[in-house]
């Protein structure tokens, strides 16, 4: 076998992993985790908090997030009824510490049908990538006899936390190979630990 | 030259693509890694003498916030997280390390003052006599025997409050002891303190230490004879790992997607309890549980109750409002009581500034705060509050959030929670509309595992009513008037065998009114006595109102069974009266059974979008047909305990009448009636 081709295989299969690489990097989603079944479990604390949930979604994401911190970031929520809401809800805007907004910071949730879903959008400034601090959005109010308090929290760094640090280590496991997933100091692994049964609230 | 471009172009393609691989942005996300797991470190139990030696003096304490109370008219309306408090409160039999120049040279353990003293808890803690700076670190970690006075065996208090489950790492407080030797002249005390606030520790160790009081506390009042009397307590003695985290929510372990959705849990098959720290490095407007002893305490019930008695909870999701499975009711309701049960108990050693703020001085409460209110932030709200001496019924200032007619409903409470747990304070404590004159040491008895307790392990389905007829037991097969209210006026907690539960209906088959048995009691065995009224079960539609799919209290009977206690019996029949309309079943759960409900598809409520009977590998044997003639064989079944569950399905709501009465009895192969025992 000549020099040239040797080379041309070894391109060739370099170029093939890069791309093969870069291909999967980019359509992985790296927010999808294995489907464990406690994670279609509603993780809420006690039942006046759990009659909220039956009612409600809330879901908070940063849409637009300033690179520097005197630029203005875009924080969106999203509330969905999950069942008609037929009295009006409090929310208010709470902002970490020095971010600010021109903008009205509370109001009124009208009642909403069954899947229908209001945005609310709020426009920031010191809330950036440079240094981690935080949105969030509380609901509150009374349904039906019901007490609401519910909140969602975001924030300008996911990965200063230490959420983002056990996001990372289940992607890690989920991509390791059958036999490689990491185990604790206990010696079982992370799945192993937190199963539905060995759980109680 | 066409050999040139090819490989140019090849090569040109491979520099792109890896120079994409290499670029780093601000936004890109590095590949994923696992933080690497280690070992908790080695606690220090080796004492060293040193003759002479110089005695340390000092203290370890912690700041804590407190809480601000809403009221109006004496009652206790609001319940928020507040301020740092004044004074901090020691750190009490807690390991402590002295180290020089980086070498552990002495170990020792704090007393019940948060002094430093030596392993004994008692004696000076000493370092040589040489004049110098010794780093001195005191832990949330405890590895402490306390005396057997009046008691059988010993208890040790064995714990840790750790930072994760990776690093393992204990919190601990550490501060520099400068010695001038014993010929130097007095030695100036260290005195340890760990913080409560986020600006002056970012690690909130004040935290964790309060975590760590609260197990304390209740560990102390556990093991006190005023509280268990000469009951042997060492079912203590297993290590209670504690994992929190400032700005972490732990539900994060669970579902990494847990986003917002907070919760503090415990692990039962690792003695492990996690508390929620926050949300995504969020201490000041994020529902945080370390300062809300109610939660913590709540979560060490669920320790207590694994340890010492027997945890059959299924766990999952609870619903104070709802009629909920049996077992999780009484688990949950057992943890809501510890919850505010240990505070009202020991109030100055939790919240030493409760005391005199509270009406009457009496906490009454499970509370649970999201956020602080301090001058500086003021993001404070109440999450949940449970007024555990509220009337279950509905009546007095103010209405319980579950209110039942305990005249119309007998024993519905068994399946809510908060009347459970409301049952239980009212039971042993002294308060406004308390008062049951059980002493807490009856408790004890009935929750573990000597014969009278609900813990034995011939004893699976725990649940109130259970536990109840053990308290009844315990207090010589007595109770006093109080305690009878609470538990058939107050609250809907009828003993099982109560007169309540007979109802009288028209019976087909005989053409006659007959009396009736509406409720055998969650769990009761099942035996081979023919002589009992007839059953019946009173199913109700899926309505989500007051109850998930298949109501557990109406729609649903458990009896116990076991081959040995039903000689002869190779098959159970259910024979039912003809004026049934509701599809009735028969099913044979195995002893740690989740309830498989009849739906096979669910919304993001989650509420059930089609339903349909199912089967489970939590059954051991099922007949579910579509008359109400059902048998089960029990031939195969092995030795152990099975659970019996007549079940009446309830897949077409609008078809269910609201006051359906389905009247059937148990009998075995040949016929014979089979009955329910009159007590557990």
């Amino acid at each position: 076998m000549s020099k040239h081709v040797v080379l041309k295989t070894i391109c060739v299969s370099l170029l093939g992993i890069g791309f093969g690489y870069g291909t999967t990097r980019l359509m992985h989603n790296e927010y999808e985790y294995a489907n464990r079944s406690t994670a279609s479990i509603p993780l809420t604390k006690l039942g006046l908090d759990q009659a909220s949930y039956d009612y409600i979604d809330i879901k908070i994401e940063n849409i637009s997030l300033a690179d520097k911190k005197e630029d203005t970031s875009l924080v969106q929520v999203r509330i969905t009824a999950l069942k008609d809401i037929s009295t009006s809800l409090n929310y208010k805007w709470i902002l970490g510490k020095d971010v600010v907004t021109s903008e009205n910071l509370e109001g009124v949730l009208e009642p909403l049908t069954q899947g229908q879903s209001k945005i609310y959008e709020l426009r920031v400034q010191n809330y950036s990538k440079e240094y981690q601090s935080h949105v969030s959005l509380s609901l509150s109010g009374d349904m039906s006899g019901h007490v609401v308090a519910r909140d969602v929290i975001v924030s300008s760094r996911p990965e200063d936390s230490f959420e983002y640090v056990v996001q990372q280590a289940a992607l890690a496991n989920e991509n390791a190979p059958a036999g490689q997933v990491q185990k604790l100091s206990s010696g079982k692994t992370v799945n192993e630990k937190f199963r539905k049964g060995n759980i109680v609230r | 030259m066409n050999h040139t471009i090819t490989k140019f172009f090849i090569l040109s393609l491979l520099l792109a693509a890896l120079a994409a691989c290499s670029a780093k942005s601000l936004t890109e996300v590095p590949a994923p890694s696992a933080p690497t797991a280690t070992d908790e470190p080695v606690f220090c139990s080796t004492a060293t003498s040193y003759s002479p030696g110089v005695a340390v003096s000092g203290t370890a304490k912690f700041r804590r916030r407190g809480v601000d109370l809403g009221s109006s008219g004496g009652v206790v309306t609001s319940v928020t997280t507040g301020a740092v408090i004044s004074p901090s409160l020691p750190i009490k039999y807690a390991e402590i390390k002295v180290l020089r120049a980086g070498t552990v040279i002495q170990c020792g353990t704090t007393n019940n003052l948060g002094e430093l003293r030596a392993l004994d808890g008692v004696s000076p803690l000493f370092v040589p006599n040489e004049a110098g700076t010794y780093t001195i670190e005191v832990y949330a970690r405890a590895n402490y025997t306390f005396p057997s006075i009046g008691k059988p065996t010993s208890a040790t208090l064995s714990t840790a409050v750790k930072e994760d489950i990776y690093s393992n790492d204990v919190y601990k407080i550490s501060g520099t002891y400068s010695s001038n030797g014993s010929g130097g002249g007095i030695n100036t005390p260290l005195n340890l303190l760990a913080q409560a606030q986020e600006s002056v520790s970012a690690k909130i160790e004040g935290g964790a230490f309060n975590i760590y009081n609260d197990w304390v506390t209740a560990f102390e009042y556990l093991i006190s004879t005023s509280n268990t009397g000469s009951a042997d307590v060492s079912c203590l003695n297993p290590r209670l790992d504690m994992f929190w985290k400032a700005g972490f929510n732990p539900a994060t372990y669970i579902d990494p997607n847990a986003g917002s959705s907070t919760l503090s849990f415990y692990l039962r098959d690792d003695n492990e309890l996690y508390i929620c720290g926050g949300v995504t490095g969020n201490v000041t407007s994020a529902d945080t549980d370390h300062w809300d002893d109610a939660v913590i305490l709540h979560e060490m019930g669920h320790h207590i109750e694994n340890v010492c008695g027997r945890m059959d909870s299924p766990g999952g999701a609870h619903y104070a409002l709802y009629r909920i499975d049996p077992r999780l009711a009484w688990s949950e309701a057992w943890g809501n009581f510890i919850g505010g049960h240990i505070i009202k108990n020991n109030t100055a050693k939790i919240n030493p500034n409760l005391v005199g703020a509270l009406p009457n001085g009496e906490w009454l409460h499970y509370n649970d705060t999201k956020g602080y209110n301090d001058g500086a932030v003021n993001t404070g709200t109440s999450l949940i509050m449970m007024r555990l001496n509220k009337a279950g019924d509905g009546s007095g200032a103010g209405t319980a959030h579950d209110p039942v007619n305990a005249a119309t409903s007998p024993g519905e409470s068994h399946t809510r929670e908060a009347s459970i747990a409301r049952g239980l304070f009212k039971g042993t404590n002294t308060c406004t509309n308390c008062g049951g004159g059980i002493s807490f040491d009856k408790y004890w008895t009935a929750l573990g595992r000597s014969s009278n307790g609900m813990g034995v392990s011939t004893s699976p389905f725990s649940s109130s009513a259970k536990f109840f007829a053990k308290v009844f037991t315990a207090n010589s097969n007595t109770f006093t008037a109080s305690m009878t209210s609470i538990m058939t006026d107050d609250e809907a907690l009828h003993l099982v065998g109560s007169t309540s539960y007979t109802t009288t209906v028209s019976v087909s088959s005989t053409g006659t009114t007959s009396s009736t048995n509406a409720w055998p009691g969650y769990g009761i065995k099942l035996t081979t006595s023919t002589s009992c009224n007839q059953n019946v079960l009173q199913p109700r539609a899926t309505t989500y109102t007051f109850a998930r799919d298949s109501d557990q209290r109406y729609s649903n009977h458990f009896y116990t069974i076991r081959k040995a206690d039903l000689s002869g019996v190779t098959a159970i029949r259910l024979i039912p009266d003809s004026s049934c309309t509701v599809d009735l079943d028969l099913i044979v759960f195995n002893s740690d059974y989740d309830y498989a409900e009849d739906c096979t598809a669910y919304n993001s409520t989650p509420n059930c979008t089609s339903f349909a009977k199912v089967s489970s590998n939590d059954m051991a044997v099922l007949s579910r047909g579509s008359t109400n003639t059902e048998q089960v064989s029990i031939s195969g079944l092995s030795s152990s305990y099975f659970l019996l569950n007549v079940r009446g399905y309830t897949n077409s709501p609008t078809t269910i009448p609201s006051n359906s009465a389905c009247v059937y009895r148990l009998a075995d192969q040949t016929g014979r009636t089979l009955c329910p025992s009159t007590s557990y």
